[in-house]
Order: C-alpha cells, then sequence, then structure tokens
C-alpha cells in the first residue's frame, strides 16, 4: 500500500514540528534522570564503509546487557549478514557493540546482547494498564538527543492483526524502540510507530518480555528460521481467523459475494457513477491496514480484497467485454523484489461453484528464503450476463500453501446470487 | 538454309538472319547477304557454304582482319561451325544455328497468366484492399473501446500507422522488383502486404482474443500464434518474391520458408528471453469476450483445484533455478 505509507512518512514529518505543552501530573524530569542511563541509540552502521544506515533507539531490560529495540531498526543487519553493524551510544555518549540475539517479527522486536553491564534496567509492567493512564515515551528523535514525550494510554488497537497499543502522544523517527513507561517507571509499551498529530503505537511490553524470558531458556538460533517460523506461525492464526469468521456475505448488486472476515480487515467503497460514461462500476475494497515489515522493499502479512460491480444499459455485448477484460486485468499492487519470491504462476478457468459461473485466474509465487510461504492471488469475474457481472480480487500474502488454498476455495464457493 | 545470329560478349542477340539460300556472303558491303556495319570487317570477308551435316564451312575471301574460332586468337583460313557454335570477323561476332537445333521448353509466364496475377494486378483489388482494412481496423478500434469512441484517435493510433507500412514495405519490395525484373509491380506488391494486414488484424484483433477467452492453454495458444505468423510471413515473402524473381516456385517457397523461420525463430527467442525474466506482476489471460464467446465447458470448483495442483511443479522449479543461480 505505497500510498498509506506515504500519507504516514508525511504525517510523521509534519509531526515532528508539533510542540507539546501539557501539564505535568507525571514528573517527567525525575523520570528522565532516573531512567536515561538504561537507554540507548542504536546505530546501525556499514562495517565496510563506517557509515550510518539507521538509527533507533533502545533500552536495557537486563542488568547482563540485554536491550529491546524495534526489529525495523536493526532489520540491515538481519537481511544483509557481514555488512551491517550494531553499535549503542549510550547515556555519556560511549559507543559500544551489540550482538543480535532474537526477534519478534510479527511485533517488531529485537533483543539485543551487549557486554556492558548497564546501572539501571528497566522492568516491564506486568497486567493490564488503564484507558487514560499517562505514560512518558522516551527516545531519540531525529538524532537530537533523548527527549521524553509525555501521553497516554488509550487503548489496544481492534482493528489489527498485530497487537498495539494506542498511545496520544508524539511518536517521531528515531524514537523508535524507546521505551513507553508509566508513572512507577514500568515499559508498558515500546514505540514503533505513528499517524502523527499525536496518534502514537507501542507494542505491548508482554512482547518485550517474552523475548527477554526466551532468551534466558533457549539457546540462541538462527535469526532466518526464526522469522520463518514466526511467519508461518502468523499466517497460521489470521488464516484461522478467517475461517473462523464463518465466511459472511453481502450484497452486491444482483450477487452475494464475501463480506470482510473480522474488525482487522478495513473496508472502503466507492461509486463511479460518471454521466458521460456509458457504464457504472460500484467498488469496494477491504484490507488489512499493517503488514509485517522485512526490510524497505519487502513486507508481507497482508490481505486485500475487491469487489467490482460493473454494469452498462448502452454499451453492446462485445464493447462490455472490453470494459469487463480491462477491469479483470486490474491487480492490487503485487510488488516484490527478485532476491525475495519467485514469479507467479497461474491456473486460469471457467469455473461454476454450482450458483455461478465465473472466469477465474488462480496464481501463487513462493518466498524464497522463507519455506512454506506463499503469496496468492485470485482474480474472478462472473460469466453470467451479457453487460452485468461482478469481478473480485483476493490478494494474501505470507501464507502457507493448503491455508491458501482452502481460502481460495471457500472464497469461489461463496459467490452466489442474491436470495 | 542457314540462321546466324549477331551476338554481344554475353551471348545476347543482336541481329538474328534467316537466310534459303545454301551460300552466303558476309562483309560490310551493301552487295552482301548479311551486311555487317563493323570497320574492322571487310567490304567482302567471308563466304559461307551449308554442309550435308546441319554444319556450315566458312571460307576467308582475303580478308584483312581475317577470321577465327570463338574463343581462339589462331587467325585461319577456313572455319567448320555445328549449329549453335560462334566465330569471330572484326570486332563481330557470329553464332550460326541450323533450322534444327532444339530449342529449350518454353517457360510458363506467371506474370500475365493466371488469375492470381490478374487479381494481383488489379486497382480496384487494391482499393477494396485498402478500405476493408480500414473497416476491420475501425471495428475492432469501436468494439474494444467502451467509453466515448474518437475519430481522431483512430486515425492517429490505427489508420496512419497502417497508411505508413502500405508505402514501405510494398514500396520497397517494388525497388527490388525495378531491379531485377525491370518493373516495378507496386501494385501487387501492395495487394499482397494488404492481404498480409488483413489477415494479422483479423487474428490478432478478433480471433486470438476469442482463443484466450476461451482456451486457457497458454503454450498451445502461443503456438498456434507462432503457426499463424509463420504461414503469413511465409506466404507474404513468396508472393513477393515472385515478383521480383523468374526462378521456379519451388526454389521460391524454399528462400520464403527460410526467412520466415529466421524471423519467427528469432521472435520465439526474445519472447522465450522475457518469458523466463522475473515479473513481480501475475500473468494470465484478461481477455474477455461475451459469455456467449464461451467454447470451453466450465469445470467445478473441486476439477478447479486439481488443476491448481500442477502450479507447485512450476513454482518448484523457480525455486530451484533460483537456487542454482545463487
Amino acid at each position: 500500500m505505497p500510498l498509506r505509507r506515504s500519507v504516514l512518512l508525511l504525517l510523521f514529518l509534519l509531526s515532528s514540528y508539533s510542540i507539546h505543552a501539557t501539564a505535568a501530573a507525571l514528573d517527567t524530569r525525575s523520570m528522565f534522570q532516573r531512567v536515561s542511563k538504561a537507554i540507548v541509540q542504536v546505530k546501525i552502521s556499514n562495517i565496510q564503509s563506517g557509515e550510518k544506515s539507521s538509527i533507533g533507539s533502545g533500552f536495557f531490560v537486563s542488568n547482563d546487557g540485554f536491550l529491546i529495540t524495534n526489529y525495523h531498526v536493526i532489520s540491515s543487519v538481519v537481511r544483509e549478514p557481514g555488512e551491517y553493524q550494531i553499535q549503542l551510544i549510550l547515556s555519556e555518549g560511549e559507543i559500544e557493540k551489540a550482538e543480535l540475539v532474537d526477534i519478534d517479527l510479527i511485533h517488531d522486536l529485537a533483543l539485543l546482547k551487549s557486554s556492558v553491564t548497564p546501572p539501571v534496567a528497566l522492568r516491564f509492567h506486568q497486567g493490564a494498564v488503564e484507558k487514560g493512564s499517562e505514560l512518558a515515551s522516551i527516545g531519540n528523535p531525529h538524532d537530537l538527543g533523548m527527549t521524553v514525550v509525555k501521553g497516554s494510554y488509550s487503548g489496544t488497537l481492534s482493528d489489527s492483526l498485530y497487537e498495539r497499543i494506542h498511545f496520544t502522544g508524539a511518536i517521531n523517527p528515531g524514537m523508535s524502540g524507546g521505551p513507553a513507561l508509566n508513572v512507577a517507571n514500568e515499559v508498558v509499551g515500546i514505540n514503533v510507530a505513528t499517524a502523527g498529530n499525536e496518534v502514537g503505537f507501542l507494542v505491548p511490553a508482554s512482547y518485550g518480555d517474552r523475548l527477554l524470558q526466551r532468551a534466558r531458556i533457549e539457546q540462541s538460533r538462527d535469526i532466518d528460521a526464526i522469522m520463518n517460523e514466526q511467519l508461518l506461525e502468523n499466517q497460521q492464526r489470521f488464516s484461522q481467523a478467517i475461517f473462523d469468521s464463518g465466511f459472511p456475505l453481502t450484497e452486491m448488486g444482483e450477487f452475494m459475494v464475501p463480506d470482510r472476515w473480522g474488525e482487522f480487515i478495513r473496508c472502503w467503497g466507492d461509486s463511479d457513477n460518471d454521466e458521460k460514461m456509458p457504464y457504472q462500476i460500484v467498488t469496494k475494497q477491504c484490507s488489512t491496514e499493517d503488514d509485517i515489515y522485512i526490510d524497505q522493499d519487502y513486507s508481507t502479512g497482508e490481505i486485500a480484497i475487491e469487489h467490482r460491480l460493473i454494469s452498462s444499459d448502452e454499451l453492446s455485448a462485445y464493447r462490455f467485454s472490453s470494459l469487463y477484460g480491462s477491469y479483470y486485468a486490474d491487480l492490487p499492487s503485487t510488488y516484490a523484489d527478485e532476491e525475495d519470491v519467485t514469479s507467479f504462476a497461474c491456473q486460469s478457468n471457467f469455473v461454476h461453484n454450482g450458483k455461478l459461473k465465473m472466469k477465474i485466474a488462480l496464481c501463487l509465487r513462493r518466498h524464497i528464503k522463507f519455506e512454506g510461504l506463499y503469496d496468492l492471488v485470485l482474480k474472478g469475474a462472473t460469466m453470467e450476463r451479457d453487460s452485468y457481472g461482478v469481478q473480485t480480487s483476493l490478494l494474501v500474502t505470507g501464507i502457507a500453501r493448503d491455508n491458501a488454498l482452502k481460502l481460495a476455495r471457500k472464497y469461489i464457493n461463496s459467490f452466489g446470487w442474491k436470495e | 538454309m542457314i540462321i546466324l545470329e549477331q551476338i554481344d560478349h554475353l551471348g545476347r542477340v543482336k541481329e538474328r538472319y534467316r537466310l534459303d539460300s545454301n551460300r552466303v556472303r558476309v562483309g560490310r558491303g551493301f552487295d552482301n547477304d548479311i551486311i555487317i556495319n563493323d570497320p574492322f570487317v571487310c567490304a567482302h570477308h567471308v563466304e559461307i557454304e551449308a554442309r550435308e551435316n546441319n554444319g556450315i564451312t566458312v571460307h576467308d575471301l582475303d580478308s584483312v582482319n581475317g577470321i577465327f574460332a570463338y574463343g581462339n586468337n589462331k587467325r585461319t583460313e577456313k572455319l567448320q561451325l555445328n549449329s549453335g557454335e560462334r566465330m569471330r570477323i572484326g570486332h563481330t561476332l557470329l553464332r550460326y544455328y541450323s533450322i534444327h537445333h532444339p530449342v529449350a521448353e518454353s517457360r510458363q509466364d506467371r506474370l500475365s497468366t493466371d488469375l492470381f496475377n490478374d487479381l494481383l494486378n488489379s486497382s480496384v483489388v487494391l482499393w477494396s484492399g485498402y478500405l476493408l482494412l480500414a473497416l476491420l481496423s475501425a471495428l475492432s478500434s469501436y468494439l474494444g473501446s467502451y467509453s466515448e469512441f474518437e475519430m481522431l484517435e483512430l486515425f492517429r493510433a490505427q489508420l496512419l500507422p497502417y497508411a505508413f507500412v502500405l508505402l514501405v514495405w510494398p514500396g520497397f519490395w517494388a525497388l527490388l522488383s525495378r531491379i531485377t525484373t525491370h518493373s516495378f509491380y507496386f501494385r501487387a506488391h501492395s495487394i499482397i502486404a494488404t492481404v498480409i494486414l488483413l489477415s494479422s488484424l483479423l487474428y490478432d484483433e478478433f480471433a486470438e482474443p476469442i482463443l484466450r477467452f476461451s482456451f486457457s492453454l497458454d503454450d498451445s495458444l502461443e503456438l498456434i500464434s507462432y503457426l499463424i505468423s509463420f504461414s503469413l510471413m511465409g506466404i507474404a515473402f513468396y508472393a513477393h518474391l515472385r515478383f521480383c524473381s523468374a526462378q521456379s516456385s519451388k526454389r521460391l517457397a524454399l528462400y520464403a520458408i527460410s526467412f520466415a523461420v529466421v524471423i519467427v525463430s528469432l521472435a520465439y527467442m526474445e519472447d522465450y528471453d522475457s518469458g523466463q525474466e522475473y515479473s513481480s506482476y501475475p500473468e494470465y489471460h484478461a481477455a474477455m469476450m461475451p459469455p456467449a464467446f464461451q467454447m470451453t465447458e466450465e469445470v467445478s470448483v473441486d476439477e478447479f483445484f486439481a488443476r491448481v495442483e500442477s502450479l507447485d511443479s512450476v513454482l518448484q522449479r523457480e525455486i530451484d533455478r533460483h537456487n542454482e543461480e545463487q
């Protein structure tokens, strides 16, 4: 979703100029004094050239040198092994090295280990947080030095596949990976993203705690294998959510078509009734708001559905079919790099699902580095009437083959006539 | 009876004489049976006498420059020639034929005898071809448009390129014809080009989309497309070549097929290369036709998913290829 990303980016930039002047019930000055030694700047630099490629924030969570930051801060270390190194800039300015221990790709977290013995380590808050509680997010925005941003806990997002805390406060670039603390100086969440205008997002602290606990009991493992496993687990989770939804249907003209499968999928409607045009199009688009970031050009775990009701009273059957064909060729963005996925392989047929006749193209491609992960594109068009039909496209990225086919089958089977 | 030809050094006939008597005198003087306008030939140069066995004997009449057998620079007094043989007097070449000399079988004149050539030479055919091409391309752009139909766009995108091709392509062949046969045959070349353009328009805009719509068999459809372009190209080359060369039909067909093979294989190689390239966009046939054009039976959902299984091996090959490249 390039549009969504650019809007996010714009909002990011705007938000960095907003001014925060709110009365304090939370004493940020004393908090900062107490915790600042636990917070570091994380700098990823190229080993060859020494140039920094990304910066973020991080914080110590144990006295033996474990730190938490965001996966997206350190992703180049994972994606181009041997080319980048992780450096920590401590509160007094000393530079130390750190190694990557574990990641939680789905929640955008990474656990680092350094040989530093920090004077302070932060604790994770256990249990629920009251909505409206004051929080302070700490980090290093725009490489300008450590700052504290006050805000409040506004609950968790209900319409996301990936659990996030809504933080009302300005999180800026560079603050990624920093902690958001409550009055007891406990970590409630980890800064991860912003939608601008005081809308920030945090990863719930429990996921950071889980990473730390896992590092205490498990041997260190190959990061690629961990990513593979997490991606497979995640697709199983969202596939199950879809299968459990009972496949609700919605009306589209004279047809019944698949509706969204839960709140994690958002829908928009649009109709195109330009009087100059000899045809009418009603569009319904649904997609997930988030995806899983792997690197700059590679994200996955997206679901997008689109239905289009296309009709015309004026066009002849043949001319209508030209219109119908041009929309049949149209798909949501499937961009990915050659190093990450194969080309698509497609099967195309006229299919009768017992209710409707449709022309269907089902395309699959495989992820190269992640075994068992596929992208599914399904395009369908009803072939029942001359100048009236509904077209659909379904895009699911990062799904196992069997789940993809099961989902595609249920999807095709759910089309029918309106009662 | 004696037949003499005055020829040039390539053997081409400049003059031909048929003489009833058995004794003939040749020279520059006006009292000879054959008068030759060559300053190196004497007034009375030679006397020719018919022999029994279809040959002649040539006697030198005391000429200044004498007589020579063809290809021989030694002057001779007397020369025996058989039918079809040559001699030289002065700077003039003569060839003798007896009336019994066999002639080569007559060649069929393809350029003016068969119906096809009549058609290919008819301006009615040419202009109907142009008209049909314009109408069909207008029809195809009308059917392919679903908003307002624009005449100007039709001219710009369809008719102008056609007009350009119909000037340049036949023009090229006409030049070739002029060089090899001394005639342009521009109309014939234009008709051939128009017919080929019409056929490819019919296939590309009508037949192929219908086939694509109904049959999802990518490979076989591709094969059909190659076969059709191969045939059209072969026919075009053959037809054009007939107006550029008097060689036998068999040989021309061979040339035409070879041209077509070369060009179609080049196109195939390019397609193959781009087909192997990575694409992040799924490639499926998006061509749509009215439901009535569907020629294949629809399959059940189960059958469809049984066919989807075949994608596994395609994807596995892609993975293997990627691993090999690493």
